[in-house]
């Protein structure tokens, strides 16, 4: 609120909750003193009035004040004026030409120190008794001279202190009558005093009300002096804590960032086919569609840049999606896609949603299980009881997480990706037509309305949902089939890449076939997964072989789900290639799935 | 008693007069009329407020609302002076601490801080005439400091207010919303008075306030 320099004079304010204003009242007050020094402070000269000279009446004009001001402080004469005109609207200084107006002119008028008994301090605010006993006293100076504002007031004080009123009229009377015991000149200049004290202090209507703290008012800015210190050290002690990053880090990354995105920054760098707001060509918005079928080169190498990058874009969810699928992972970003409808969706669905991503992702023998640790499974499960949209943070997090360690630089390295860079397209940059017919009727045509982009995303979402393959489904046919000897479909060599058998089971990819410490013989198919129950320090890996095997499991191991502690990446984790996220069994029931610790 | 009402309101009138005068020095510390000559004036002004006058007019307000065979007039006009000794007492002490404050802001007898130049005289401190007390034997040898003194006055005013249980909003004023009370003489009260009933006409929202005038005659206007 106060002009830069009363902070180059390194007069900082208290920080305080209740911001006060006049936590700066001590460093004006210490300038005002200043102002006194006879040889470096403001030279006065006398107020005449009537017949009597009043001494101490200081020049306002660009010279005086001002001029001590500038000189003091070393600041612009705009910022002098501004300070100048502060010190009188809050009373520390006072016009004798003009009471009313409170501000600083620079027309020579005289100003006067308003003595430290009315200096706005907040150690005593001004006081109702005290202004009802001056009003009472200009009543009784001259009679009927108050205005309008002062004469509500005074029946308003009459009305609310009424108990006292008596103590109000003889005080007033008997500081009247001490006031005239001194000589005329001292009289007048007390009077000036005491009036421009109650001008700043109980504005009349229409004044700017310098004191009025507007929304942060407290009623007294000094109470609880103890629990703002507290606030205030609280404030700092956590402040200290806040981790930091050298600058030089920070802007090593800004600059990294901006290098990376430098060629796809459609003003810094071009867009092609062309900028639409020039050219009034839409197609660069057309190419770009949300879910265009063929996506520019651009766009496609952009997910290349980090896993956030991909993750933003729908397109590269979708192609990403498709990777996820031949991994058998694919609801890892089903599951985060759900969570951020639950995050950003309707809200007032927020129950069912939750719930129904607590069956279809969670529930122990879920259709698509996501696998995620004990520790974070105990808390989504517990935070479900009582569901909000933050309520899978955690995770959602854990997901996206071993999304980005563990799929996605397969993703990049993948066919599905390296198909959709080559199938990227790169627009031909096209040249302005000059418009020969400038007022010619344009064709407009405007994008498709969202609500119907929206229908046909939750389509496309539904076609996908149903069409998703389900091991987990397959698994369970078998399960139930227990006992009798299952027809192990056709198997191809292990080599094989994708395709899908025909029984609808998805190939596994070629990683599952790595050698371990222990392995599953290929098992026959009534006993294949005797060994299924592992004891903890083994690690097992899942053969092709398994994939068709029985489940030598007593039912109550059914609804145990594992607890997993593995959840590095396949890649880091060489000894142990039992049940991984990225891992082709993913989907399975859990009651295949065992528990492995590397 | 019937004349405790009498003595406190005497008491009374003079605690006023009093606090009055020191305000009136205490409003120009700090300023071009402080001098040590003022400050020992201040002091020896709030050292006889607070010292011999409380006391005294304590004493006979408690003794006299204590009794319980005091009429109902006596009772109430007690408990009128009570409150009004009460807002004495906090002017007082109120203008005490902002004395104490300015000493220490300008301090050492105000040769040390510069003092402000407010447009008064250092001469021309109100007469002491009417003010001073017998001789000087019969002031304290040493006026107790202000630190002393706003205890002192906080310390009374504490017991004031936990010793008699009086709703202030129960005292009713007696002089009303006008100028003038009922202490001043007639003819000076009815010259007010017919100011105050233009008062009354001009503002009707003020009319309830006036209620006491009508006796003034509000065929008065101007």
């Amino acid at each position: 609120m106060l002009p830069r320099a009363v902070v180059v004079l390194g007069l900082l304010p208290v920080h305080s909750c209740n911001t006060s204003h006049l936590c700066y009242a001590l460093q004006i007050e210490a300038l005002m003193m200043e102002m006194q020094n006879p040889d470096k402070g403001i030279k006065t000269q006398t107020q005449k009035v009537m017949i009597t000279d009043i001494p101490h009446a200081v020049a306002g004009k660009s010279n005086d004040i001002l001029q001590w001001i500038l000189q003091r402080l070393q600041i612009t004469e705009e910022e002098a004026l501004h300070l100048g005109d502060l010190f009188v609207k809050y009373g520390y200084i006072y016009p004798l030409q003009e009471p009313k107006n409170l501000t600083l002119r620079r027309d020579g008028s005289l100003y006067r120190f308003q003595t430290p008994y009315f200096w706005p301090a907040q150690s005593w605010p001004a006081d109702d008794t005290d202004y009802a006993i001056y009003l009472a006293k200009k009543n009784i100076k001259r009679k009927g001279i108050l205005e309008e504002y002062e004469k509500e007031h005074y029946n308003m004080l009459n009305q609310k202190i009424n108990y006292k009123w008596d103590f109000v009229i003889m005080q007033a009377k008997e500081q009247y009558k001490a006031g005239k015991e001194r000589k005329k000149a001292d009289r007048y200049a007390l009077d000036c005093q005491e009036r421009a004290y109650w001008l700043v202090n109980r504005t009349p209507p229409g004044m700017l009300d310098v004191l009025e703290y507007g929304l942060d008012r407290a009623t007294d800015p000094n109470e609880n002096k103890v629990n703002q210190v507290r606030q205030l050290i609280m404030y700092c002690q956590q402040a200290i804590m806040k981790s930091r990053v050298k600058s030089s880090v920070s802007l090593g990354g800004l600059v990294k960032y901006s290098e990376q995105f430098l060629s796809n920054d459609p003003i810094l760098s071009g867009c092609l086919p062309s900028n639409p707001w020039v050219t009034d060509d839409p197609e660069f918005w057309d190419l770009n569609a949300k879910l265009v079928e063929v996506p520019t080169k651009m766009r496609v190498e952009r997910w290349a840049f980090n896993f956030s990058e991909l993750m933003r874009d729908p397109k590269g969810r979708q192609n990403f999606q498709l990777f996820l699928k031949k991994e058998f992972s694919g609801e890892n970003l089903s599951f985060w896609e759900a969570c951020e409808d639950l995050k950003y969706g309707d809200q007032s669905k927020v129950k069912e949603k939750a719930e129904e991503i607590y069956k279809l992702f969670l529930a122990p023998g879920a259709r698509r299980w996501i696998n995620i640790d004990g520790t974070t499974m105990g808390i989504t499960v517990k935070g479900l009881k009582h569901p909000h949209r933050y309520v899978l943070d955690a995770a959602q997090t854990h997901i996206y997480m071993l999304m980005k360690k563990d799929s996605y630089g397969r993703y990049l390295k993948s066919p599905v990706y390296k198909e959709m860079l080559a199938k990227a397209v790169v627009p031909q940059e096209t040249v302005k037509k000059s418009s020969n017919f400038p007022f010619g009727r344009r064709h407009l045509r405007s994008s498709p309305s969202p609500i119907i982009l929206r229908q046909q995303e939750e389509e496309a979402k539904a076609k996908e949902a149903a069409a998703t393959v389900d091991i987990t489904q397959v698994m369970s046919k078998l399960d139930r089939t227990w006992g009798a000897v299952p027809r192990l479909p056709p198997r191809t060599p292990r080599g094989g890449g994708g395709g899908v058998a025909p029984n609808g089971c998805p190939e596994l990819p070629p990683e599952v076939g790595q050698p371990s410490r222990l392995s599953l013989p290929p098992a026959p198919p009534g006993g294949g997964m005797a060994q299924g129950r592992v004891k903890p320090s083994q690690s097992f890996v899942f053969k092709s072989a398994a994939f068709g095997a029985e489940v030598d499991d007593s039912a109550g191991s059914r609804a145990r789900w594992p607890t997993s502690e593995c959840i590095q990446p396949l890649r880091g984790c060489a000894p142990c290639q039992g049940v991984h996220p990225g891992h082709p069994l993913r989907g399975v029931h859990p009651s295949l799935q065992v528990s492995c610790t590397s | 008693m019937p004349g405790a009402a009498g003595t406190c309101a005497a008491a009374q009138a003079a605690l006023c007069k009093a606090t009055a005068g020191h305000r009136l020095l205490v409003l120009q510390l700090g300023g071009s009329a402080d001098s040590p000559r003022l400050r020992e004036e201040r002091r020896r002004r709030s050292a006889e407020l607070s010292a011999p006058h409380p006391p005294g007019l304590q004493h006979t307000l408690l003794a006299g609302l204590r009794q319980a065979s005091a009429s109902p007039e006596e009772r109430r006009e007690l408990e009128r002076l009570w409150v009004l000794f009460l807002s004495a007492l906090e002017l007082f002490l109120q203008d005490l601490r902002r004395a104490h404050h300015l000493c220490q802001l300008f301090s050492v007898q105000g040769g040390g801080t510069t003092l402000l130049r407010t447009g008064l005289g250092s001469r021309g401190l109100p007469s002491r005439k009417g003010s001073r007390r017998g001789g000087g034997p019969a002031q304290p040898p040493a006026t107790p400091c202000l630190e002393e003194e706003i205890e002192q006055v906080r310390a009374t005013l504490v017991e004031m207010e936990s010793r008699a249980n009086i709703p202030p909003w129960t005292v009713e004023a007696t002089q009303p919303a006008g100028k003038g009370g009922t202490a001043a003489p007639a003819a000076g009260a009815a010259r007010e008075g017919s100011h105050a009933g233009y008062w009354g006409c001009a503002a009707s929202s003020a009319a309830c306030v006036f209620r006491g005038l009508s006796m003034f005659g509000s065929g008065d206007r101007d």
